[in-house]
């Protein structure tokens, strides 16, 4: 009986160490497509940590499986009781002080070419290792750190529902280590039940057109071809990023160029026009940095910074998350 | 009475018509709704004229403004200061005055500020974040609209058409 026992004890070992175990890509592929499937109701704190300032918001979430999603902000003060209502590639943001609602449309947001292309990319320059579990609000989680194959340094953490996949906290890093952003639900609750009036575009406040983001093309000859002038490209790039999508957009008139770069996980814009139309930084207090023989400009949004400068009849600006010292590198290597 | 030309609206304005051009010119205007609309509009110029000119005369250095009283002064048999303000509005002097503060008004601005249009910090920050939504974990839907932040007036940007194109050797990015 007992051998018997011990058998029986030994076989199940076995069938259970022999239980297929979802591997660290196939966690994050089904993390990325979680919220297509997931409905669910709760709280969200950020916090985006820059070189000079930080910001932090925590808002109320309504998600509706598989693109209704409404945010609705508890703090900072200054955006208390905003509304930003997403309809699939329409963004609705409610600005209730000034009694505005800005519209956007983005067909970048529902792109699953370029969504499949960009993975195959991130699992090109960046490993996945598993972490010991955790909980977040409530639930068992599985945690990834995605690790950069070329520096071996951390550069994300990803706290994954157990049974759902969804992400319910995430983490970046700086190169040095240091935490930038965090993402983290405080309260969760799934259901099925969310009202659509919930959805529902809000009535009473002053429409403004906001941007109509193009979908954007892997064919950057095309893009280049596009705008119509000489555009540049920067000679230096951080290892593993690769131009990723272009597209051309006339703002305020302005032919204007945005190439993006990307490793996978991090990004960069580079945006250039030929037109006389310098950057207008009125709404934020630019600082100034030297390139290699003339001057920037450059302000912090959290810790994605923006670096606008001018030469030979080119207007540049830089946008990205990676530190400042990178991105004035690389915008050193953008010689006309 | 046909309507008023805008000779005669500026010269009863001024109190420059003789007597009885006047009094015809009164009686016509309380009955006639497009030469009563049209007096008003010479009356707002007017007054704009006269508070630009006030501005700009507070903007004289006081030495300036010392020696033209004390010139002013000097001067004998001088007008009042009713008939001296008149005079500017005689149409001789008001329509050049008038085109060269139109002028001003339209220039200065452009001079100051540039004469090309200017992009918004906000849209590239948006932009970014907008593209952001086809990178893995990318943080499109966290973050908070640089247009809500700044509360900049959103700038006008349309997507413009990006044909494929055969890879040619002067083609490379």
């Amino acid at each position: 009986m007992q051998i018997r026992s011990a058998v029986a004890a030994l076989a199940a070992f076995a069938l259970l160490g022999a239980a297929p175990s979802p591997d660290p890509t196939t966690l994050l592929r089904l993390a990325i497509g979680a919220p297509r499937s997931v409905s669910f109701v709760g709280e969200v704190q950020t916090l985006e940590i820059g070189e000079s300032q930080t910001q932090a918001s925590v808002y109320r979430i309504e998600h509706r499986a598989p693109d209704l999603n409404r945010r609705w902000y508890l703090a900072p003060q200054s955006l208390y009781g905003d509304v930003i209502l997403t309809r699939g590639e329409h963004r609705y943001s409610v600005d209730v002080e000034h009694g505005r609602m800005i519209v956007d449309e983005n067909d970048a947001v529902d792109d699953q070419v370029a969504l499949d292309d960009n993975f195959g990319l991130l699992t090109t320059n960046y490993r996945a290792e598993r972490a010991p579990g955790e909980n977040v609000a409530g639930q068992a989680c599985n945690v990834l750190v995605l690790v950069n194959k070329h520096t071996g340094q951390s550069v994300m953490r990803i706290w994954m529902d157990a049974k759902t996949h969804l992400v319910l906290q995430k983490e970046r890093y700086a190169a040095n280590g240091a935490l930038t952003s965090q993402t983290r639900f405080s309260q969760l609750r799934y259901t099925t039940s969310i009202p659509s009036q919930v959805f529902d575009v809000p009535k009473g406040y002053a429409r403004v057109a906001g941007s109509r983001h193009a979908q954007p093309t892997s064919d950057l000859s095309a893009a280049v071809k596009t705008a119509g002038f000489a555009a540049q490209t920067p000679r230096y790039l951080p290892e593993g990023f690769l131009p990723v999508t272009g597209d051309v957009t006339d703002v305020n008139g302005v032919r204007t160029l945005h190439l993006l770069y990307s490793d996978g996980i991090r990004t960069i814009s580079l945006f250039q026009n030929a037109k006389d139309a310098a950057i207008d930084l009125s709404h934020y207090t630019p600082k100034t940095v030297d390139l290699e023989n003339h001057t920037a400009q450059y302000v912090e949004q959290g810790p994605t910074t923006l670096l606008a400068w001018s030469e030979h009849g080119l207007h540049f600006a830089l946008v990205g998350e990676l530190s400042r010292t990178e991105l004035i590198k690389i915008a050193a290597s953008v010689v006309p | 009475m046909n309507h008023l030309t805008e000779d005669q609206l500026t010269d009863y304005l001024h109190h420059a018509l003789a007597p009885e051009d006047d009094a015809a010119v009164y009686a016509h205007v309380q009955s006639c709704a497009a030469c009563a609309a049209a007096l008003r509009e010479e009356i707002a110029l007017s007054e704009a004229l006269r508070r630009h000119a006030a501005a700009e005369e507070r903007e004289l250095p006081q030495g300036v403004v010392a020696t033209v009283w004390s010139r002013v002064a000097e001067m004998s048999a001088r007008p009042s200061l009713a008939d001296r303000l008149r005079d500017w509005f005689r149409p001789a002097v008001l329509v050049p005055v008038a085109a060269v503060v139109a002028l001003a008004l339209f220039f200065v601005p452009q001079l100051l500020h540039g004469t090309s249009p200017r992009i918004d910090a906000a849209y590239y920050l948006d932009d970014h974040a907008a593209v952001n939504g086809t990178i893995p974990f990318g943080d499109s839907s966290e973050t908070i609209p640089a247009t809500l932040t700044t509360n900049s007036v959103p700038v006008s940007a349309s997507a413009v058409a990006v044909d494929p194109v055969t890879l040619t050797a002067d083609a490379n990015p």
